[in-house]
């Protein structure tokens, strides 16, 4: 659907770079990445609104590199979407149907969309009295009004209330449902992208580090930098050596030795995403059965808790290392956690992650 | 109030009886009023009320008595006593001013008026002081000074309010500062433009000689202004949105005509395109044009100094456009010119609306470099020169109050252009659409 290689653009100093990107028709795409790494940059380029210093790019097998914007055929949605002041709702959704005049039959109607997004009662009105979410809506309505092949959000969900967030996130939802059209949707939000996306490309710095499906991105990040950003808050450096099992490793976390299925060996970072380690507490001699597939990390002791909304991270040092862990409330309420509190920290086998260390460490 | 207003047009606005009642003391007051003051009149001043001077004052009691007896809401103690004092204060100070104002019926009915608003908003009665002070003070910047210091009244109560409730100073100060500025500007301009005369105005409108130069004068600048347009927009669009190499150099040259001063700018402009220079000798030849003492040659130079004004305001005017709006547009398949004419103009309108007056006045009004570049045809602020040089500061007064009136009907314009609700909201919307 959409393929890009080797796509460079630079202002000032910063570089934006992709080498290679392929984007399956009909999927939605979350493009996720810190403030300042290009996110904006990424999509105005290929939207063909900045002009990239070099690199191709296709949509639909054709080559547009040198196609201008407005034949393009993607939508755009930006964060504070610039819905036309001078304009109604109504002319703002039709603002793009006197350029398609060819397709118009066929195209849908600010009626028709307005119902599907639920603003039918907006048409009239012009944007400066509407809500955030109504905005949201309303731009949301102009850029499908043209039925485009690729739709862009950039972040569209930045400015929304969390209630509101919901409501619009379930509505892009049902949109990409419906019609079945390739989005790509930028944002800094890890929940967001994890609720919302097939896969998920990690910009970082200006590059593009790292595409995939979502769930692979997250418990598998490539390089420490990219498990770092992505909330992999367990990085334990370490050593893969071969086991006597072929296709296994054994790897030593803290006082533990780890025997995973792992193809690398030498230096390695162990990541373990924090809602995967498992926290109990330690019956005093002897230790729990471990659940089958699981792993142990280790015994120690609970140095520091915080609240993060509905859930508790808990960071315990055990063995020299420092394990963090996201409980939910009533997991640890029910189990009585508390700071030097002792317990055994286990995780499941399929959700401990190396990542080979080339050039040494790097933590 | 709301609900008192809400109150009273369901229940009190039927009963005749009410509206009788309220009636009795207006019609009192008249009655009394016309009783007392024929006679009283003589007494204090050893004249005759004439029939001017009893017509002025029936007309004021009779509005008097209207607002009383038909107000909708019942006034509140404050606004009576607000209209009490002034009515006090008009029938006390009634020698000096209804001598004033019977010489001028049409400042009686504005007096009236603002007299009669006194029930309503106990403000207005700020207005009729000023007035007084004005007249007492300063007889012969009467005009003048009222409209200033109404001004400077109007504009007062927030900042009033700032020193009141906070003991903030710098705001209000700010104020002050700024208005004795616009006081010194506009002193002279108001005083000078009251000075004169409507015969005067209408004898001069009837002169060939002003019409003509009145006609020159539009025709020219309307066309320097067109041309400024034509250039100056596209110019000031590529500055803003273009970051191309030496741009801070462009930009800094569209400042160049404010600069150079307009006598050297008509030599300038003279040596270069004058009847002895190659380019003016080739016009005149090869097409019989001339850019000198010619319409041509005044365009040619009015363009020349104006177009820093237009091409600034134009600049800021797209610049306010944010670039995303122009994006937007082009997903949704607009070309660049088809953006820039559905979205970027109409969100800048109200300043290149501002631009464009600014930059045709300017032009109407250049003198220094027409005088060298192009004396005939006469524009006004030439014609205003020479009846001046030739004749006196009396015989170019009435060209000068002429020129000045429109002057002000620009800024009425550009005045109205910014308070026009649905421009604001438009210029407003394109700076922050975002919230």
């Amino acid at each position: 659907m959409l393929r890009v290689e080797d796509l460079e653009r630079r202002i000032g100093g910063f570089r934006l770079a992709v080498e290679e990107w392929c984007v399956e028709r009909g999927s939605y795409v979350v493009v996720i990445g810190p403030s300042g790494s290009g996110k904006t940059m990424l999509l105005e380029s290929l939207a063909g609104l900045q002009r990239p210093r070099s690199g191709r790019v296709w949509i639909d097998g054709r080559d547009v590199t040198h196609v201008p914007a407005e034949r393009r055929g993607i939508g755009l949605v930006y964060q504070d979407c610039w819905l036309f002041p001078h304009l109604t709702v109504r002319q703002n959704i039709h603002f793009g149907h006197r350029y398609h005049r060819t397709a118009r039959k066929t195209l849908p109607n600010a009626d028709a969309l307005a119902e599907m997004l639920h603003i039918a009662h907006l048409l009239d009105r012009r944007p400066e009295g509407l809500s955030a979410g109504e905005r949201q809506r309303v731009a949301l309505a102009r850029a499908l009004a043209i039925r485009p092949r690729l739709l862009f959000l950039d972040e569209p969900l930045g400015t929304l209330d969390p209630v509101m967030r919901e409501h619009v996130a379930r509505e892009i939802l049902a949109c990409h449902r419906d019609l079945g059209m390739t989005t790509i949707h930028v944002t800094h939000d890890h929940t967001e992208a994890r609720v919302i996306g097939d896969a998920a490309a990690v910009l970082l710095a200006g590059r593009l580090q790292q595409y995939g499906g979502v769930d692979e991105v997250f418990n598998r990040p490539k390089t420490t930098a990219l498990a770092r950003f992505l909330g992999c808050e367990n990085l334990v450096e370490s050593r893969a050596t071969a086991s006597r099992t072929p296709g296994r490793v054994l790897v030593r976390a803290g006082a533990q030795t780890l025997e995973l299925a792992s193809p690398i060996l030498g230096p390695v970072a162990v990541c373990i995403r924090p809602e995967d380690v498992h926290v109990a507490a330690a019956a005093a001699g002897e230790s729990a059965p471990l659940p089958a597939g699981a792993v142990r990390l280790g015994e120690g002791t609970v140095t520091e808790l915080s609240l993060r909304g509905p859930q508790v991270r808990v960071v315990c040092a055990a063995d020299g290392v420092n394990w963090v862990s996201l409980v939910g409330r009533s997991e640890w309420a029910h189990k009585g956690l508390a700071t030097g509190v002792r317990v055994a920290l286990t995780a499941p086998a399929r959700a401990v992650h190396l990542i080979a260390l080339e050039a040494g460490p790097c933590l | 109030m709301p609900t008192s207003a809400l109150r009273h047009s369901s229940f009190e606005r039927p009963s005749a009886v009410r509206a009788v009642w309220r009636a009795v003391p207006a019609v009192l007051l008249i009655v009394g009023a016309h009783a007392v003051l024929p006679a009283a009149w003589p007494a204090l001043t050893g004249e005759r009320l004439g029939r001017n001077l009893n017509l002025a004052w029936l007309t004021a009691n009779l509005f008097l008595a209207a607002t009383i007896a038909l107000r909708a809401p019942p006034p509140t103690r404050r606004a009576w006593l607000a209209a009490g004092l002034g009515y006090a204060l008009m029938l006390a100070l009634l020698w000096n001013l209804i001598r004033v104002m019977t010489q001028n019926l049409l400042l009686l009915v504005l007096f009236t008026l603002l007299y009669g608003g006194l029930l309503r908003h106990p403000f207005l009665l700020g207005y009729l002081y000023l007035f007084l002070i004005c007249q007492r003070f300063l007889p012969a910047y009467l005009y003048p000074a009222f409209l200033l210091t109404a001004m400077l009244y109007t504009t007062l109560p927030p900042f009033l309010n700032a020193w009141r409730r906070q003991r903030q100073w710098f705001l209000p100060a700010c104020h002050f500062a700024g208005l004795a500025l616009l006081t010194g500007l506009l002193l002279p301009v108001v005083f000078y433009v009251l000075d004169g005369s409507v015969q005067d105005l209408h004898r001069e409108l009837r002169e060939p000689e002003v019409l003509a130069a009145l006609a020159v004068s539009f025709r020219t600048s309307a066309l320097a202004t067109l041309v400024i347009l034509l250039f100056g927009l596209p110019l000031a669009y590529s500055l803003v949105r273009v970051p191309f190499p030496g741009r801070a150099l462009v930009d800094t040259i569209v400042d160049l005509p404010i600069v150079v001063p307009a006598p050297i700018a008509g030599l300038t402009l003279l040596s270069f395109a004058g009847p002895r220079s190659p380019l003016g000798a080739w016009l005149e030849g090869r097409w019989g044009v001339r850019l000198f003492d010619s319409e041509g040659g005044i365009i040619l130079a009015q363009a020349f100094v104006s177009s820093p004004f237009l091409i600034r305001a134009a600049m800021i005017a797209f610049a306010a456009v944010d670039v995303r709006f122009e994006n937007v547009a082009r997903t949704l398949g607009a070309r660049p010119a088809g953006a820039f004419f559905r979205v970027t103009l109409p969100l800048a309108l109200p300043g290149l609306l501002i631009g464009t007056m600014l930059a045709w006045f300017r032009a109407l009004g250049e003198f220094g470099a027409l005088r060298i570049m192009a004396n005939r045809p006469r524009t006004m602020p030439i014609l205003a020169f020479e009846r001046f040089s030739e004749y006196n500061q009396t015989e170019a007064h009435s060209i000068g109050v002429l020129v000045l009136l429109m002057c002000l009907g620009v800024i009425a314009g550009m005045w109205i252009v910014r308070s026009i609700p649905a421009l604001v909201r438009r210029s407003m919307g394109a700076m922050d659409a975002a919230r």
